[in-house]
């Protein structure tokens, strides 16, 4: 793939970093709820392509693919069922051809892959089209879906350390 | 049974569970029964009213023949917003009553993920036990390990075990085995179904959990209307007036209000304001807290939870909802936020009622106070107002039942019973149940606990809508009165009381959260809003008026309850000291409990069609409804 359709990709990640104790995920699941609804019109968090993952007291954390640059499990598939679409540049999983072997699972270095309850093929986000219900519905507005273009991270977050470094020095009045 | 395809909403199938015998059962949902009642609290109301209602009496609420009943409405494990609650009911060891609790999380919805909308548990294993449901595969399994362990332990232990973080558990702590009277029921970290001393029920019975897994579908009738009803009722919650105090705040957002309006219990209730708000309050709270924490499903996340860094409380707590802050710190007058946190997760992993606990050392303080108990009977202990070493050793023993713990254990109403000397006048409860809100103010509230068939609580009829404030023209066009939810007034309020029961009865049905919905704040969802959730999702097409009649079926049956057990209008009333003394300073300096009260009664019993002398509903009416 070329990189100009790589560029263009989008994600949806979890954004920091949080201020007040309400930009943190809340633990509500409802990104798994509507994740389900959207994809199989039913409701069952065990068909999201999205999990939230509770540890200890009180840490919620949203998982969902990434979308590597260099992803394994497209990689490691036996039957080509993971792979990247030439078209949207998206890595997706192509249903018919998956046999459910869960290789994609372990390959996975952040467990964002799990098998659907009846069918046991994987479960990948597919970014709803362009459209991520998660990212819509998110109370905390902690989902975002942004660019991939690897620099759009890295100015957001670089962007917040100046600040807070600056100590509002050089905002406008 | 196989999964049937006609469900949509309800999951279909209903678990019954023999602990004497041992013997597990699936039963189909009964759909003409699930139209009539709903799910939740109404049909497990109904399915006791069914067992036990001809001889309640008789019934030991912690024997053999009481039955416990785990129950999630249609909506719960939907995506729609708040609809995470299930229901636990059956006769209360606290009350000897109807006992009932409604309850947030995620175990609910995961219930519904398995399969099922009701558990039904008969009977008292022989050894304790725990229940694990993992979609068909249901087993009683020996919990010998998990006897006297605290709730976060069982919870820990149950999880290595079974060998998945994503399960859900309901438990008790050591409170519950050792039948404290307000033993509440936890569900995973601190999530409570507090109130009528359902922990004691499920201890009597020795089953220590139910552990639950699920991974089927809650099935949606017409996708295609859900979506945009889902859309909608989303849009309604977050851009309501409330929602960004309310997800940030919690309940406990209510704190300095109440105090501001003298409605914050101090003492035992003897004044209703604090001077020390300050350290107490909201945003005094919220230098502790880390993070907000929602039950399944709800964009409100009321739940907070708390880190303090260091000293005699050091380490993370649970959500604290207004209740609670209330009987922690100024009931027993101690103006220590960290206590209260502390005392709230103590509560939470022993599996104790923090009102009913909150209460009951008030109580005893203030006997101290007059001299009725001496360090003799409090084990040497210095009772005083705000000492809270004293009420944290006193919490301890009132869950191992030792020393004056055994007496606090079993409710403030039986300790002043026992003790006599004149403490009866300041025991605060209704009925049996300890009572936390401040009410010779609120004249609504004040009718709504009076009333309440449970007992002293406000989750069955308190009309919060006093808290803020309905446009007159709608409080004229729903209960008859412009000025029904000024709380100063007695003019409007047993139609606005029966309003709020009908809608709560719907909340804890449906299921869908109270404090989410319009029951609580005005101009978020109506009643029509429910029957609209309830077609897109069920597919049964129902009105707003059907769910009301089926509000006052489940009304109906609660007070039936009480009748068969000998209660009546004489009890619908409130504590003395409430009944007899005015608030004595403060900003509701003055208030006091008139006339009024009968008045309101009158109407009250009136326009639900019972008979004004007992108060209760009469055999026809139960006929009538078909009840019977």
């Amino acid at each position: 793939m070329s990189n100009s359709k790589r560029n263009r990709l989008s994600i949806v990640v979890y954004v920091d970093p949080p201020v007040e104790p309400e930009d943190y995920c809340s633990g509500c699941r409802i990104c798994e709820l509507v994740c389900a609804f959207a994809h199989e019109k039913t409701s069952n968090p065990k068909k999201a392509r999205i999990r939230v993952v509770h540890v200890g007291l009180g840490i919620d954390y949203p998982i969902v693919c990434r979308q590597c640059s260099v992803p394994k499990c497209a990689e490691k598939c036996p039957t080509g069922a993971i792979m990247r679409n030439e078209n949207t540049g998206l890595v997706s999983v192509v249903e018919e051809k998956c046999i459910g072997c869960g290789v994609c699972i372990e390959s996975c270095p952040f467990g964002a892959i799990t098998l659907h309850p009846d069918k046991g093929t994987a479960l990948l986000c597919d970014l709803c089209g362009g459209d991520p219900q998660c990212v819509k519905y998110c109370p905390a507005g902690v989902l975002r879906c942004i660019p991939k273009k690897s620099s759009v991270l890295a100015d957001n977050t670089a962007r917040a350390y100046v600040r807070k470094i600056s100590k509002g020095k050089g905002d406008r009045i | 049974m196989a999964y049937e395809e006609k469900y949509h909403g309800w999951a279909g199938e209903v678990l019954r569970v023999d602990l004497s015998k041992e013997k597990i059962l699936k039963e189909p949902l009964d759909v003409t029964l699930a139209k009539s009642f709903i799910g939740g609290r109404g049909l497990n109301t109904k399915r006791l009213f069914d067992g036990i209602y001809s001889n309640f009496s008789q019934i030991d609420p912690l024997g053999p023949q009481n039955l416990l009943l785990f129950g999630v409405g249609p909506l719960g494990g939907t995506p729609l917003p708040g609809t995470a609650r299930w229901n636990v009911t059956g006769k209360s060891p606290l009350t000897g009553l109807l006992g009932d609790s409604n309850c947030g999380g995620f175990w609910g919805p995961e219930l519904k993920f398995a399969g099922y909308d009701q558990i039904i548990l008969h009977g008292i294993s022989k050894d304790p036990v725990y229940l694990w449901i993992d979609d068909d595969h249901v087993e009683l399994k020996k919990a010998f390990h998990l006897w006297g362990k605290d709730t976060s332990e069982t919870l820990d232990i149950i999880t290595e075990e079974l060998g998945d973080e994503r399960i859900h558990v309901v438990a008790i702590g050591p409170a519950g085995e050792n039948l404290v009277r307000y033993a509440c029921i936890i569900t995973d970290e601190s999530r409570a179904a507090g109130r009528t001393g359902m922990g004691a029920v499920m201890g009597s019975k020795k089953l220590k959990a139910i552990a639950v897994r699920g991974s089927r579908d809650v099935k949606i009738a017409k996708p295609e209307a859900f979506e945009k009803v889902l859309e909608e009722a989303t849009e309604k919650i977050r851009t309501h007036p409330v929602y960004k105090s309310f997800s940030k705040y919690g309940t406990a957002g209510a704190i300095s209000a109440a105090n501001a309006h003298g409605w914050f219990p101090r003492r035992n209730f003897s004044e209703a304001y604090v001077d020390y708000i300050d350290s107490i309050d909201e945003d005094a709270l919220r230098q502790y807290e880390t993070r907000a924490r929602a039950c399944f499903s709800c964009p409100m996340h009321c739940g907070r939870r708390y880190t303090i860094k260091e000293g005699i409380y050091a380490g993370c707590h649970d959500d604290v909802e207004f209740g609670t802050s209330c009987v922690y710190n100024p009931l027993i007058d101690v103006d220590n936020p960290e206590f209260l946190l502390w005392a709230n997760t103590y509560s939470n992993k022993m599996g104790i009622d923090t009102y009913g606990c909150g209460v009951s050392i008030a109580w005893a303080m203030e006997c101290f106070e007059k001299g009725i108990l001496t360090k003799k009977d409090t084990d040497g202990e210095s009772l005083t107002w705000g000492n809270e070493e004293a009420a944290k050793r006193l919490m301890k023993k009132i869950v191992s039942r030792e020393g004056l713990g055994d007496l606090l254990a079993v409710g403030v109403k039986r300790a002043a019973e026992i003790i006599g000397k004149g403490s009866e006048k300041f025991a605060i409860h209704i009925k049996g149940m300890e009572l936390i809100q401040e009410l010779r103010p609120t004249k609504g509230r004040l009718l709504g606990l009076v009333v309440a068939a449970t007992g002293g609580e406000h989750l069955r009829s308190s009309p919060m809508l006093e808290w803020g404030q309905v446009p007159s023209k709608d409080a004229k066009e729903t209960f008859g009165d412009a000025n029904a939810t000024n709380p100063s007034t007695h003019k409007g309020k047993a139609a606005l009381v029966i309003w709020t029961e009908y809608m709560f009865a719907l909340n804890s049905s449906l299921p869908i959260c109270k404090f989410l919905a319009c029951s609580n704040w005005w101009g978020a969802f109506n009643v029509n809003d429910y029957s609209n959730f309830l077609s897109v999702t069920t597919g049964w097409e129902v009105t707003g008026k059907d769910l009301f009649g089926i509000s006052e079926r489940i009304l109906n049956m609660d007070r039936a309850f009480m009748g068969k057990a000998g209660l009546g209008r004489k009890d619908d009333t409130l504590p003395e000291r409430m009944l007899k003394e005015a608030i004595p300073s403060g900003p509701s300096k003055g208030a006091k409990v008139g006339p009024e009260l009968q008045e309101m009664l009158d109407d009250y019993y009136r326009l639900h069609g019972w008979d004004p002398k007992t108060g209760v509903p009469q055999e026809e009416k139960l006929k009538e409804l078909g009840l019977i």
